[in-house]
Protein backbone atom coordinates (compact mmCIF):
# COMPACT_ATOMS: atom_id res chain seq x y z
CA UNK A 1 0.00 0.00 0.00
CA UNK A 2 2.89 2.31 0.80
CA UNK A 3 6.22 1.87 -0.92
CA UNK A 4 9.19 4.07 -0.16
CA UNK A 5 12.42 3.84 -2.14
CA UNK A 6 15.62 5.70 -1.32
CA UNK A 7 13.63 8.61 0.04
CA UNK A 8 15.89 11.53 0.95
CA UNK A 9 15.09 15.01 2.17
CA UNK A 10 17.52 17.81 2.89
CA UNK A 11 16.49 21.17 4.33
CA UNK A 12 19.19 23.23 2.72
CA UNK A 13 22.31 21.65 4.20
CA UNK A 14 20.50 19.97 7.05
CA UNK A 15 19.61 16.32 6.65
CA UNK A 16 15.99 15.43 7.31
CA UNK A 17 15.98 11.82 6.18
CA UNK A 18 18.37 9.81 4.07
CA UNK A 19 17.77 6.81 1.84
CA UNK A 20 14.67 5.46 3.52
CA UNK A 21 13.32 2.18 2.18
CA UNK A 22 10.25 0.44 3.50
CA UNK A 23 6.91 -1.06 2.55
CA UNK A 24 3.61 -1.18 4.32
CA UNK A 25 1.08 -3.84 3.34
CA UNK A 26 -2.67 -3.19 3.12
CA UNK A 27 -4.44 -3.36 6.46
CA UNK A 28 -1.26 -3.19 8.50
CA UNK A 29 -0.62 -0.90 11.48
CA UNK A 30 2.97 0.22 11.49
CA UNK A 31 4.56 2.14 14.34
CA UNK A 32 7.05 4.73 13.26
CA UNK A 33 9.42 5.08 16.14
CA UNK A 34 12.26 7.46 16.81
CA UNK A 35 13.59 10.16 19.07
CA UNK A 36 12.50 13.76 18.50
CA UNK A 37 14.05 15.19 15.36
CA UNK A 38 14.80 11.82 13.84
CA UNK A 39 12.80 12.46 10.68
CA UNK A 40 9.39 10.95 11.47
CA UNK A 41 7.42 14.09 10.66
CA UNK A 42 9.52 14.72 7.56
CA UNK A 43 8.69 11.28 6.19
CA UNK A 44 5.01 11.71 6.92
CA UNK A 45 4.94 15.10 5.29
CA UNK A 46 6.41 13.67 2.13
CA UNK A 47 3.93 10.78 2.11
CA UNK A 48 1.01 13.18 2.51
CA UNK A 49 2.28 15.40 -0.33
CA UNK A 50 2.83 18.35 1.99
CA UNK A 51 6.32 18.77 0.60
CA UNK A 52 8.40 17.03 -2.04
CA UNK A 53 11.40 14.85 -1.29
CA UNK A 54 14.86 15.91 -2.41
CA UNK A 55 15.29 12.53 -4.11
CA UNK A 56 13.84 9.06 -4.09
CA UNK A 57 10.37 7.71 -4.72
CA UNK A 58 7.29 7.14 -2.62
CA UNK A 59 4.07 5.51 -3.73
CA UNK A 60 0.84 5.47 -1.80
CA UNK A 61 -2.01 3.19 -2.93
CA UNK A 62 -0.15 2.76 -6.19
CA UNK A 63 0.20 6.45 -6.95
CA UNK A 64 3.41 8.45 -6.95
CA UNK A 65 3.37 11.25 -4.35
CA UNK A 66 5.09 13.67 -6.65
CA UNK A 67 3.55 13.10 -10.06
CA UNK A 68 0.08 11.88 -8.99
CA UNK A 69 -0.22 13.94 -5.87
CA UNK A 70 -3.97 14.63 -6.19
CA UNK A 71 -4.77 10.90 -6.37
CA UNK A 72 -2.63 10.25 -3.31
CA UNK A 73 -4.20 13.10 -1.36
CA UNK A 74 -7.67 11.75 -2.10
CA UNK A 75 -6.79 8.41 -0.52
CA UNK A 76 -5.01 9.64 2.57
CA UNK A 77 -6.21 10.76 5.96
CA UNK A 78 -3.63 12.78 7.83
CA UNK A 79 -3.44 13.87 11.43
CA UNK A 80 -0.46 16.22 11.77
CA UNK A 81 1.39 16.68 15.03
CA UNK A 82 -0.70 19.76 15.79
CA UNK A 83 -4.28 18.88 14.90
CA UNK A 84 -5.28 21.40 12.22
CA UNK A 85 -8.44 22.76 13.85
CA UNK A 86 -10.40 25.90 13.06
CA UNK A 87 -11.27 26.79 16.61
CA UNK A 88 -14.11 29.16 15.75
CA UNK A 89 -16.13 26.48 13.95
CA UNK A 90 -18.33 23.88 15.60
CA UNK A 91 -17.30 20.24 15.32
CA UNK A 92 -20.07 19.66 12.78
CA UNK A 93 -19.20 22.52 10.46
CA UNK A 94 -15.50 21.77 10.76
CA UNK A 95 -15.95 18.13 9.73
CA UNK A 96 -18.29 19.20 6.94
CA UNK A 97 -15.68 21.66 5.69
CA UNK A 98 -12.89 19.08 5.67
CA UNK A 99 -15.20 16.53 4.05
CA UNK A 100 -15.89 18.91 1.18
CA UNK A 101 -12.19 19.68 0.76
CA UNK A 102 -11.41 15.97 0.74
CA UNK A 103 -13.75 15.57 -2.19
CA UNK A 104 -17.04 14.31 -0.69
CA UNK A 105 -20.25 15.31 -2.42
CA UNK A 106 -22.58 17.65 -0.59
CA UNK A 107 -25.19 14.96 -0.01
CA UNK A 108 -22.63 12.52 1.37
CA UNK A 109 -21.59 14.95 4.07
CA UNK A 110 -24.30 14.41 6.73
CA UNK A 111 -23.90 10.63 6.76
CA UNK A 112 -20.10 10.92 6.72
CA UNK A 113 -20.23 13.24 9.73
CA UNK A 114 -22.65 10.92 11.50
CA UNK A 115 -20.42 7.89 11.03
CA UNK A 116 -17.18 9.61 11.96
CA UNK A 117 -18.67 11.22 15.02
CA UNK A 118 -19.97 7.83 16.11
CA UNK A 119 -16.56 6.17 15.65
CA UNK A 120 -14.65 8.94 17.40
CA UNK A 121 -17.12 9.40 20.26
CA UNK A 122 -17.86 13.05 19.55
CA UNK A 123 -21.64 12.90 19.69
CA UNK A 124 -22.02 14.95 22.85
CA UNK A 125 -19.88 17.83 21.58
CA UNK A 126 -20.91 17.96 17.93
CA UNK A 127 -22.52 21.41 18.11
CA UNK A 128 -19.85 22.94 20.36
CA UNK A 129 -17.19 25.32 19.00
CA UNK A 130 -13.82 23.55 18.89
CA UNK A 131 -12.29 26.36 21.00
CA UNK A 132 -14.38 25.16 23.96
CA UNK A 133 -13.28 21.53 23.79
CA UNK A 134 -10.78 19.79 26.06
CA UNK A 135 -7.49 18.55 24.69
CA UNK A 136 -8.75 14.98 24.52
CA UNK A 137 -11.77 15.97 22.46
CA UNK A 138 -9.67 18.14 20.19
CA UNK A 139 -7.38 15.23 19.47
CA UNK A 140 -10.42 13.16 18.60
CA UNK A 141 -11.71 15.87 16.30
CA UNK A 142 -8.29 15.78 14.66
CA UNK A 143 -8.66 12.06 14.16
CA UNK A 144 -12.23 12.48 12.91
CA UNK A 145 -10.95 14.98 10.38
CA UNK A 146 -8.52 12.36 9.06
CA UNK A 147 -11.30 9.76 8.82
CA UNK A 148 -14.13 11.79 7.36
CA UNK A 149 -13.63 10.64 3.77
CA UNK A 150 -13.00 7.02 4.80
CA UNK A 151 -9.46 6.93 3.36
CA UNK A 152 -7.56 3.77 2.54
CA UNK A 153 -4.44 5.06 4.24
CA UNK A 154 -4.15 6.83 7.59
CA UNK A 155 -1.07 8.74 8.59
CA UNK A 156 -1.07 9.80 12.22
CA UNK A 157 1.71 11.92 13.65
CA UNK A 158 1.87 11.38 17.41
CA UNK A 159 -1.87 10.83 17.81
CA UNK A 160 -1.79 10.41 21.58
CA UNK A 161 0.63 13.13 22.61
CA UNK A 162 -0.47 15.12 25.64
CA UNK A 163 -3.45 12.97 26.52
CA UNK A 164 -4.24 11.51 29.91
CA UNK A 165 -4.06 7.72 30.34
CA UNK A 166 -7.77 7.22 29.88
CA UNK A 167 -7.98 9.30 26.72
CA UNK A 168 -4.83 7.58 25.57
CA UNK A 169 -6.41 4.18 25.93
CA UNK A 170 -9.53 5.35 24.12
CA UNK A 171 -7.62 6.68 21.13
CA UNK A 172 -5.52 3.52 21.04
CA UNK A 173 -8.63 1.38 20.99
CA UNK A 174 -10.04 3.54 18.24
CA UNK A 175 -6.92 3.14 16.11
CA UNK A 176 -6.88 -0.61 16.66
CA UNK A 177 -10.48 -0.87 15.57
CA UNK A 178 -9.57 0.77 12.27
CA UNK A 179 -6.92 -1.82 11.43
CA UNK A 180 -7.72 -4.28 8.68
CA UNK A 181 -9.92 -1.86 6.78
CA UNK A 182 -7.30 0.90 6.82
CA UNK A 183 -3.56 0.91 6.37
CA UNK A 184 -2.10 2.92 9.21
CA UNK A 185 1.26 4.50 9.92
CA UNK A 186 1.51 6.15 13.30
CA UNK A 187 4.51 7.86 14.74
CA UNK A 188 5.30 8.12 18.38
CA UNK A 189 8.10 8.13 20.86
CA UNK A 190 6.00 6.57 23.58
CA UNK A 191 7.10 2.96 23.51
CA UNK A 192 4.33 1.17 25.40
CA UNK A 193 1.95 2.62 22.91
CA UNK A 194 3.61 0.79 20.06
CA UNK A 195 3.49 -2.52 21.89
CA UNK A 196 -0.20 -2.04 22.46
CA UNK A 197 -1.28 -0.97 18.99
CA UNK A 198 1.18 -1.94 16.28
CA UNK A 199 2.04 -5.16 14.56
CA UNK A 200 5.23 -3.88 13.08
CA UNK A 201 7.74 -1.18 13.99
CA UNK A 202 10.12 0.88 11.97
CA UNK A 203 12.73 2.57 14.11
CA UNK A 204 14.32 5.63 12.63
CA UNK A 205 17.32 7.47 14.01
CA UNK A 206 19.08 10.53 12.61
CA UNK A 207 17.21 10.23 9.36
CA UNK A 208 17.99 6.54 8.74
CA UNK A 209 16.07 3.34 9.37
CA UNK A 210 17.82 1.32 12.05
CA UNK A 211 15.22 -1.41 12.48
CA UNK A 212 12.21 -2.68 10.54
CA UNK A 213 10.57 -5.85 11.75
CA UNK A 214 7.55 -7.45 13.36
CA UNK A 215 7.16 -6.47 16.97
CA UNK A 216 7.37 -10.08 18.22
CA UNK A 217 10.65 -10.66 16.43
CA UNK A 218 12.15 -7.49 17.78
CA UNK A 219 11.16 -8.08 21.38
CA UNK A 220 11.97 -11.79 21.68
CA UNK A 221 14.99 -11.36 23.90
CA UNK A 222 14.78 -7.83 25.21
CA UNK A 223 12.05 -5.33 25.92
CA UNK A 224 11.20 -2.80 23.24
CA UNK A 225 12.67 -0.06 25.37
CA UNK A 226 16.04 -1.79 25.56
CA UNK A 227 16.03 -2.47 21.84
CA UNK A 228 15.10 1.10 21.09
CA UNK A 229 17.70 2.64 23.37
CA UNK A 230 20.49 0.49 22.03
CA UNK A 231 19.51 1.31 18.45
CA UNK A 232 19.51 5.04 19.02
CA UNK A 233 22.93 4.82 20.65
CA UNK A 234 22.17 5.13 24.32
CA UNK A 235 24.16 3.02 26.79
CA UNK A 236 22.95 2.35 30.29
CA UNK A 237 24.92 4.25 32.91
CA UNK A 238 26.20 6.68 30.35
CA UNK A 239 24.26 9.87 31.07
CA UNK B 1 -15.27 25.85 -8.37
CA UNK B 2 -16.56 23.50 -5.64
CA UNK B 3 -13.48 24.16 -3.53
CA UNK B 4 -13.64 27.91 -4.09
CA UNK B 5 -17.24 27.83 -2.85
CA UNK B 6 -16.38 25.72 0.18
CA UNK B 7 -13.54 28.03 1.22
CA UNK B 8 -15.69 31.07 0.53
CA UNK B 9 -18.48 29.90 2.85
CA UNK B 10 -16.12 28.89 5.59
CA UNK B 11 -14.38 32.28 5.54
CA UNK B 12 -17.66 34.11 5.32
CA UNK B 13 -18.93 32.25 8.37
CA UNK B 14 -15.69 32.97 10.23
CA UNK B 15 -16.07 36.69 9.55
CA UNK B 16 -19.40 36.76 11.31
CA UNK B 17 -18.37 34.39 14.10
CA UNK B 18 -15.72 36.90 15.16
CA UNK B 19 -16.36 40.58 15.93
CA UNK B 20 -14.33 41.73 12.93
CA UNK B 21 -17.17 41.91 10.39
CA UNK B 22 -19.41 43.85 12.76
CA UNK B 23 -16.66 46.27 13.78
CA UNK B 24 -15.61 46.97 10.22
CA UNK B 25 -19.14 47.31 8.85
CA UNK B 26 -20.31 49.56 11.67
CA UNK B 27 -17.14 51.65 11.70
CA UNK B 28 -17.11 52.26 7.99
CA UNK B 29 -20.81 53.07 7.85
CA UNK B 30 -20.57 55.48 10.77
CA UNK B 31 -17.58 57.35 9.43
CA UNK B 32 -18.70 57.44 5.82
CA UNK B 33 -22.14 58.57 6.99
CA UNK B 34 -20.66 61.34 9.07
CA UNK B 35 -18.48 62.47 6.17
CA UNK B 36 -21.43 62.42 3.80
CA UNK B 37 -23.61 64.38 6.19
CA UNK B 38 -20.97 67.07 6.63
CA UNK B 39 -20.40 67.46 2.91
CA UNK B 40 -24.10 67.52 2.12
CA UNK B 41 -25.06 70.02 4.83
CA UNK B 42 -22.21 72.28 3.75
CA UNK B 43 -23.36 71.94 0.15
CA UNK B 44 -26.91 72.92 1.10
CA UNK B 45 -25.61 75.94 3.01
CA UNK B 46 -23.37 77.28 0.26
CA UNK B 47 -25.90 76.70 -2.51
CA UNK B 48 -28.37 78.89 -0.61
CA UNK B 49 -25.76 81.67 -0.36
CA UNK B 50 -23.97 81.69 -3.71
CA UNK B 51 -24.62 80.28 -7.12
CA UNK B 52 -21.15 78.93 -7.50
CA UNK B 53 -17.44 79.22 -6.98
CA UNK B 54 -16.69 82.94 -7.28
CA UNK B 55 -13.62 84.90 -8.24
CA UNK B 56 -13.93 88.71 -7.93
CA UNK B 57 -17.72 88.62 -7.89
CA UNK B 58 -17.92 86.39 -10.96
CA UNK B 59 -19.23 82.83 -10.81
CA UNK B 60 -16.49 80.75 -12.43
CA UNK B 61 -18.03 77.35 -11.71
CA UNK B 62 -21.48 76.44 -10.51
CA UNK B 63 -21.90 74.14 -7.52
CA UNK B 64 -22.56 70.56 -8.45
CA UNK B 65 -23.30 67.47 -6.41
CA UNK B 66 -20.78 65.44 -8.34
CA UNK B 67 -17.92 67.85 -7.73
CA UNK B 68 -18.76 69.18 -4.29
CA UNK B 69 -20.41 66.27 -2.50
CA UNK B 70 -19.76 62.84 -3.96
CA UNK B 71 -16.35 63.67 -5.46
CA UNK B 72 -14.72 64.63 -2.14
CA UNK B 73 -16.66 61.87 -0.38
CA UNK B 74 -15.34 59.16 -2.67
CA UNK B 75 -11.79 60.50 -2.63
CA UNK B 76 -11.76 60.55 1.16
CA UNK B 77 -13.31 57.11 1.40
CA UNK B 78 -10.74 55.68 -1.00
CA UNK B 79 -8.06 56.72 1.48
CA UNK B 80 -10.11 55.42 4.35
CA UNK B 81 -10.12 52.00 2.67
CA UNK B 82 -6.40 51.72 3.46
CA UNK B 83 -7.37 51.44 7.11
CA UNK B 84 -10.37 49.16 6.64
CA UNK B 85 -9.28 46.63 4.02
CA UNK B 86 -6.25 45.23 5.90
CA UNK B 87 -8.51 44.63 8.91
CA UNK B 88 -10.62 42.38 6.71
CA UNK B 89 -7.79 40.50 5.01
CA UNK B 90 -5.16 40.25 7.75
CA UNK B 91 -6.55 37.05 9.23
CA UNK B 92 -7.11 35.07 6.06
CA UNK B 93 -3.78 33.29 5.73
CA UNK B 94 -1.98 34.40 8.91
CA UNK B 95 -4.52 32.47 10.95
CA UNK B 96 -3.95 29.31 8.90
CA UNK B 97 -0.30 29.44 9.79
CA UNK B 98 -0.95 30.15 13.41
CA UNK B 99 -3.47 27.30 13.82
CA UNK B 100 -1.27 25.06 11.61
CA UNK B 101 -4.28 24.44 9.40
CA UNK B 102 -2.17 25.27 6.35
CA UNK B 103 -0.90 21.71 6.68
CA UNK B 104 -4.47 20.51 6.19
CA UNK B 105 -5.08 22.72 3.15
CA UNK B 106 -1.80 21.72 1.54
CA UNK B 107 -2.50 18.00 1.93
CA UNK B 108 -6.10 18.07 0.69
CA UNK B 109 -6.79 17.18 -2.95
CA UNK B 110 -7.28 20.83 -3.88
CA UNK B 111 -5.28 23.46 -5.74
CA UNK B 112 -3.70 26.33 -3.83
CA UNK B 113 -5.12 28.77 -6.36
CA UNK B 114 -8.62 27.70 -5.39
CA UNK B 115 -7.89 28.40 -1.74
CA UNK B 116 -6.60 31.88 -2.57
CA UNK B 117 -9.63 32.63 -4.75
CA UNK B 118 -12.11 31.38 -2.15
CA UNK B 119 -10.60 33.59 0.50
CA UNK B 120 -10.37 36.51 -1.89
CA UNK B 121 -14.04 36.25 -2.82
CA UNK B 122 -15.02 36.08 0.85
CA UNK B 123 -13.18 39.33 1.53
CA UNK B 124 -14.75 40.89 -1.58
CA UNK B 125 -18.20 40.00 -0.35
CA UNK B 126 -17.59 41.67 2.99
CA UNK B 127 -16.19 44.75 1.20
CA UNK B 128 -19.26 44.76 -0.98
CA UNK B 129 -21.48 44.80 2.10
CA UNK B 130 -19.33 47.57 3.53
CA UNK B 131 -19.71 49.76 0.46
CA UNK B 132 -23.46 49.26 -0.03
CA UNK B 133 -24.43 52.03 2.44
CA UNK B 134 -22.34 54.47 0.39
CA UNK B 135 -24.67 53.66 -2.49
CA UNK B 136 -27.59 54.66 -0.30
CA UNK B 137 -25.99 58.07 0.34
CA UNK B 138 -25.56 58.42 -3.37
CA UNK B 139 -29.26 57.80 -3.93
CA UNK B 140 -30.00 60.51 -1.36
CA UNK B 141 -27.98 63.05 -3.36
CA UNK B 142 -30.31 62.48 -6.29
CA UNK B 143 -32.80 64.66 -4.38
CA UNK B 144 -30.51 67.68 -4.60
CA UNK B 145 -30.13 69.59 -7.80
CA UNK B 146 -32.04 68.92 -10.95
CA UNK B 147 -29.29 68.29 -13.42
CA UNK B 148 -27.09 65.73 -11.80
CA UNK B 149 -24.00 64.32 -13.40
CA UNK B 150 -25.04 60.71 -12.88
CA UNK B 151 -22.12 59.37 -14.90
CA UNK B 152 -19.50 60.97 -12.69
CA UNK B 153 -21.23 59.92 -9.50
CA UNK B 154 -21.60 56.33 -10.64
CA UNK B 155 -18.05 56.03 -11.93
CA UNK B 156 -16.71 57.41 -8.64
CA UNK B 157 -18.73 54.80 -6.77
CA UNK B 158 -17.64 51.97 -9.08
CA UNK B 159 -14.03 53.07 -8.70
CA UNK B 160 -14.34 52.78 -4.96
CA UNK B 161 -15.08 49.07 -5.40
CA UNK B 162 -12.05 48.63 -7.61
CA UNK B 163 -9.81 50.33 -5.04
CA UNK B 164 -11.22 48.13 -2.29
CA UNK B 165 -10.83 44.97 -4.37
CA UNK B 166 -7.23 45.82 -5.32
CA UNK B 167 -6.30 46.54 -1.72
CA UNK B 168 -7.91 43.22 -0.73
CA UNK B 169 -5.62 41.43 -3.13
CA UNK B 170 -2.62 43.23 -1.62
CA UNK B 171 -3.98 42.34 1.84
CA UNK B 172 -4.29 38.65 1.02
CA UNK B 173 -0.69 38.65 -0.13
CA UNK B 174 0.43 40.39 3.07
CA UNK B 175 -1.44 37.79 5.04
CA UNK B 176 0.51 34.94 3.45
CA UNK B 177 3.80 36.44 4.62
CA UNK B 178 3.41 35.97 8.34
CA UNK B 179 1.48 34.19 11.08
CA UNK B 180 1.10 37.46 12.95
CA UNK B 181 -2.07 39.33 12.03
CA UNK B 182 -0.73 42.68 13.22
CA UNK B 183 2.27 42.43 10.93
CA UNK B 184 -0.02 41.34 8.13
CA UNK B 185 -2.21 44.40 8.76
CA UNK B 186 0.69 46.84 8.62
CA UNK B 187 2.34 45.31 5.58
CA UNK B 188 -0.93 45.76 3.71
CA UNK B 189 -1.49 49.30 5.05
CA UNK B 190 2.05 50.35 4.12
CA UNK B 191 1.80 48.82 0.64
CA UNK B 192 -1.57 50.54 0.27
CA UNK B 193 -0.11 53.89 1.29
CA UNK B 194 2.76 53.33 -1.11
CA UNK B 195 0.43 52.71 -4.02
CA UNK B 196 -1.62 55.75 -3.06
CA UNK B 197 1.23 58.18 -2.59
CA UNK B 198 3.84 57.09 -5.11
CA UNK B 199 2.31 59.45 -7.66
CA UNK B 200 3.22 62.44 -5.50
CA UNK B 201 6.84 61.88 -6.36
CA UNK B 202 6.14 62.33 -10.05
CA UNK B 203 6.30 66.10 -9.74
CA UNK B 204 9.82 66.14 -8.41
CA UNK B 205 11.41 63.62 -10.73
CA UNK B 206 11.85 64.20 -14.39
CA UNK B 207 13.49 62.04 -16.97
CA UNK B 208 16.37 59.79 -16.13
CA UNK B 209 18.67 58.12 -18.53
CA UNK B 210 19.07 54.41 -18.15
CA UNK B 211 21.29 52.34 -20.43
CA UNK B 212 21.45 55.21 -22.86
CA UNK B 213 17.70 55.61 -23.01
CA UNK B 214 15.64 58.50 -21.74
CA UNK B 215 12.94 57.29 -19.40
CA UNK B 216 10.26 59.58 -18.09
CA UNK B 217 10.32 58.41 -14.49
CA UNK B 218 7.75 60.91 -13.29
CA UNK B 219 5.24 59.62 -15.77
CA UNK B 220 6.00 56.06 -14.79
CA UNK B 221 5.45 56.82 -11.10
CA UNK B 222 2.18 58.50 -11.89
CA UNK B 223 1.00 55.42 -13.77
CA UNK B 224 1.98 53.28 -10.79
CA UNK B 225 -0.15 55.31 -8.43
CA UNK B 226 -3.48 53.89 -7.35
CA UNK B 227 -4.82 57.30 -6.42
CA UNK B 228 -3.98 58.70 -9.83
CA UNK B 229 -6.05 56.01 -11.51
CA UNK B 230 -8.83 56.31 -8.98
CA UNK B 231 -8.95 60.04 -9.58
CA UNK B 232 -9.99 59.37 -13.14
CA UNK B 233 -12.94 57.41 -11.84
CA UNK B 234 -13.86 60.06 -9.27
CA UNK B 235 -13.87 62.77 -11.92
CA UNK B 236 -15.78 60.63 -14.40
CA UNK B 237 -12.99 60.19 -16.92
CA UNK B 238 -12.35 56.48 -17.01
CA UNK B 239 -9.80 55.22 -19.48
CA UNK B 240 -9.14 51.67 -20.48
CA UNK B 241 -5.71 51.99 -18.90
CA UNK B 242 -7.28 52.64 -15.49
CA UNK B 243 -9.31 49.45 -15.69
CA UNK B 244 -6.27 47.55 -16.85
CA UNK B 245 -4.26 48.94 -13.94
CA UNK B 246 -6.70 47.68 -11.32
CA UNK B 247 -7.10 44.23 -12.86
CA UNK B 248 -3.34 43.86 -13.27
CA UNK B 249 -2.79 44.80 -9.64
CA UNK B 250 -5.41 42.29 -8.45
CA UNK B 251 -4.07 39.43 -10.56
CA UNK B 252 -0.45 40.17 -9.70
CA UNK B 253 -1.01 40.05 -5.95
CA UNK B 254 -3.33 37.03 -6.07
CA UNK B 255 -0.72 35.16 -8.02
CA UNK B 256 1.98 36.26 -5.56
CA UNK B 257 -0.25 35.03 -2.72
CA UNK B 258 -0.51 31.61 -4.29
CA UNK B 259 3.24 31.34 -4.66
CA UNK B 260 3.82 32.64 -1.15
CA UNK B 261 1.33 30.24 0.43
CA UNK B 262 2.98 27.29 -1.31
CA UNK B 263 6.34 28.39 0.02
CA UNK B 264 5.79 26.02 2.97
CA UNK B 265 6.41 23.16 0.56
CA UNK B 266 9.85 24.41 -0.36
CA UNK B 267 11.35 25.01 3.06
Amino acid sequence: MIEVENLTKYYGEVRGIEELNFKVNPGEIVGFLGPNGSGKTTTMRILTCYMPATSGKARVAGFDVETQSMEVRRRIGYLPEHPPLYTDLSVRSYLGFVGRLRGLERKQIPSAIEQTVEICGLKEVIERPIAHLSKGFRQRVGLAQALIHNPEVLILDEPTIGLDPKQNAEIRQLIKSLAGTHTIILSTHILPEVTLTCERVIIIHQGRIVADSRLEDLTQERSLEEVFLSLVGFQEGES
Amino acid sequence: MRVVGTIFWKEFKSYFLSPIAYVVLTGFTAISGFLFYQLLSFFIRITSLFRGYMVQGQVVREWSVAEDVTGPLFRNLSLFLIIMVPAITMRLFAEEKKLKTDELLLTCPIRTGEVVLGKYFASLFLLFLMLVPVGVYMLLTFNYGTELDYGTILSGYAGLFLVAFSLASVGIFSSTLTENQIISYFVCAVLGLFFFSVGLASRSVGTVSLLGREIHLGNFLRQLSLYEHYNHFASGQIQLLDLFYFFALIILFLFASRVSFERARWS
